[in-house]
């Protein structure tokens, strides 16, 4: 009887010993309240396998009375214990049913998503692909992995966390256009590359419209330019053998009736006006077709040149306001730019005395230049209609003005990205004020 | 606005500028020009019959050199309005306006029409081909030297389009000219010659690219040149090319 019963326990502790060791692998998986539960249960082995060696030495002893209340301290702790591992045994299952939860959360989010998702490991040999991925590529899940993710799609090499533009390509052979981001995350085995790509064929698409656009217009203002300047030119030719014309039957005639004589001096009137408006047309058709000269532009000495070669008529006081400023830009805008304004607020000033104003501001990335009068003004209506070319607001005789002087003007700026707006009303007097770039 | 909607807003609004311009320039010149007109007309009738030789030869260039560019600002004139006039779709027998072009233009009895293909009948813009056809086939008599002179006129059916051919065995063009040819005031005759202002092929590239077709002209010096155009079998007339 007593070998027997030694036996036995002699089993139970090599069990316990068993047991301790797979409690130590079950620590290294384990974290938090249900490592806390095994540590107890732990030590709790611990002492069941004390009191099975103190049971054995007591059956060799021959003291088998002091096992019984060891018997009754053993059957309390295997109890206890049994509730214990059964209480650790729910809360790893709750967690277990957690973590199942999390997973088909993810799983459907994985499955759902409209971009493509690719998971490799660290040598770019594919895991996992999302639903959208087998789609977008045109071939099921099993061909994919285990591919190279070089055989997807072209990169030099996959930097994490970079956004990179790509083509996917596709079993149809089309490509597909894809913005890419690539992460890089420390999985169970290694490291694995994320890779996430976003479909761009409409910004792609959308790209090519726009760049036709750009080009188209850019295509049409060449044509009219050209055509200005041709139209221009070839119109120019039989306007001169006209003038010539002109000059050589005045020569030749001599003595002439008045009438003729009224009729060969408005004719050349005429001419020398067309070639004005001709003239005008090639100013502005030239605009943007030349490269010009930039130069050190001191803006006082500039206007000061303007005002020497407009021959400002001695009823009229000019001021000038703004600090001294000196520019490197093409002289001969901001030439073209003030004679046409100040020679407007001469020409069509209505009153005795005239005061002129020409100041700047400069901002940051600008100057703001302006031009003033106090002369008739412009009615709020007509402020858009004044830019537009061959646009007078007196009939074309009682001025001699061909009505282009403000085209120009806004055309130069335009082509320098730059803007030009006017604050009049009747009898108000005219600010016109333009940016010029730094 | 999205930044697409805005170029396309620009595109328009730079082929607008272009019409604009043209208009202007033919409507604006064409004032001053009409007076130097009339002036030298009654320059010349006050004057009557008692002035030397010279000063009749020199009224006679400044008459000349009037109508030319009057003829210049007419064509202008014409090229502006291309968008918006003669816009009715009729039907059109290709052949039979082809024969009357040939007819009213009262070529030399040696001067021959060949007409090769199918010549289709169908309702497009009637009057704008026929302009187009109009100016081909005079170009093609006008720059002929040889009294054997040949036009033939060819049609083929495209998917989209009909395909005209308007071949001469003309002067032709030195090669390295052929892409001028659609140029404004282009032309081969001398600037004296009231003729010829240069501005009929443009015409006809300018019809093409309203309704939506293409044209190419292929030639060599003294080797005749052929003209290939393409010409839309239906007209979307509200789409703004």
């Amino acid at each position: 009887m007593q070998s027997i019963s030694a036996l036995l326990i002699i089993l139970g502790i090599l069990f316990m010993f068993l047991a301790i060791s797979q409690v130590r692998r079950l620590f290294h998986l384990l974290e938090g309240k249900i490592f806390n539960s095994w540590k107890v249960l732990f030590w709790l082995i611990l002492l069941f396998t004390l009191s099975y060696v103190v049971a054995l030495i007591l059956v060799f002893l021959d003291q088998t009375q002091y096992i019984v209340p060891l018997v009754g301290f053993v059957f309390m702790g295997g109890a206890f214990f049994v509730f214990l591992v059964i209480k650790t045994s729910l809360t790893s299952s709750q967690r277990l049913i957690e973590i199942n939860s999390s997973k088909k959360y993810l799983d459907d989010i994985f499955r759902t998503m409209g971009d493509m998702l690719i998971v490799t490991d660290k040598n770019l040999k594919i895991q996992t692909v999302n639903a959208t991925t087998c789609q977008r590529l045109g071939c099921v899940e099993s061909k994919l992995i285990n591919k190279s993710a070089k055989d997807v799609f072209d990169f030099e090499e996959l930097k994490p966390n970079t956004l990179f533009e790509s083509r996917f390509r596709t079993k149809d052979g089309k490509g597909l256009p894809v913005l890419v981001s690539v992460n890089l995350l420390e999985g169970i085995n290694g490291n694995i590359y994320v890779i996430v790509a976003q479909d761009i064929t409409q910004q792609k698409e959308n790209e090519e419209k726009l760049k036709l656009y750009l080009d188209r217009i850019e295509r049409k203002n060449d044509e009219l330019n050209q055509f200005a300047y041709i139209v221009s030119h070839d119109l120019k030719a039989p306007l001169r053998g006209i003038n010539s014309l002109a000059e050589w039957i005045e020569e030749d005639l001599g003595e002439v009736s008045d009438e003729v004589q009224n009729y060969l001096r408005l004719l050349r009137g005429r001419v020398l006006r067309m070639e004005n408006l001709i003239n005008g047309i090639l100013d502005y058709s030239r605009i943007g077709r030349k490269k010009l000269p930039i130069e050190e532009v001191n803006v006082n000495e500039l206007i000061h040149e303007v005002l020497d070669s407009l021959s400002i008529p001695e009823n009229f006081t000019v001021k000038m306001l703004g600090e001294p400023l000196t520019l490197n830009t093409e002289k001969i805008l901001l030439q073209q730019i003030f004679s046409n304004l100040i020679s407007n607020a001469v020409k069509y000033h209505h009153k005795e005395k005239g005061n002129i104003e020409i100041g700047w501001t400069s901002e940051n990335e600008n100057h703001q230049f302006f031009v003033a009068d106090d002369g008739p003004g412009i009615a709020p209506e007509y402020h858009e209609k004044v830019f537009g070319i061959f646009q007078t607001l007196e009939a074309r005789d009682t001025f001699e003005s061909t009505g282009i002087g403000l085209s120009i003007i806004k055309k130069i700026l335009e082509e320098k990205q730059q803007s030009i707006r006017l604050e009049s009303e009747v009898d108000k007097g005219a600010r016109f004020i333009f940016t010029w770039p730094n | 606005m999205s930044e697409q909607e805005y170029y396309k807003q620009k595109l328009i609004e730079k082929n607008q500028e272009f019409e604009d311009f043209v208009y202007i320039i033919s409507h604006d010149v064409k004032a001053p020009l009409r007076a130097i007109s009339n002036l030298s007309q009654w320059i010349e009738e006050d004057l009557g019959e008692d002035v030397t030789e010279e000063v009749q030869i020199n009224l006679s260039l400044l008459k000349n050199r009037v109508k030319r560019m009057e003829m210049m600002m007419n064509a202008l004139t014409e090229i502006s309005r291309i968008k918006r006039t003669n816009l009715n779709i009729r039907e059109l027998e290709s052949r039979k306006a082809i024969e009357e072009i040939w007819e009213d233009l009262n070529v030399p009895a040696t001067y021959q029409l060949e007409l090769n293909g199918d010549f289709p009948a169908f309702q497009t813009l009637s009057q704008k081909l026929k302009t187009v056809l109009f100016h081909l086939i005079e170009n093609a008599v006008k720059f002929q030297k040889r009294t054997d002179a040949l036009v033939r006129v060819s049609c083929d059916e495209l998917k989209t389009h009909f395909q005209f051919t308007v071949e001469d065995n003309g002067v032709g063009i030195d090669e390295k000219l052929t892409d001028k040819v659609f140029s404004i005031f282009f032309t081969m005759d001398s600037k004296e010659e009231l003729n010829s202002i240069g501005a009929g092929l443009t015409l006809c590239k300018k019809i093409l690219d309203f309704v939506g077709g293409e044209i190419l002209l292929y030639s060599k010096e003294n080797e005749g040149t052929k003209i290939v155009f393409t010409w839309p079998k239906e007209i979307d007339t509200k789409k703004n090319y």
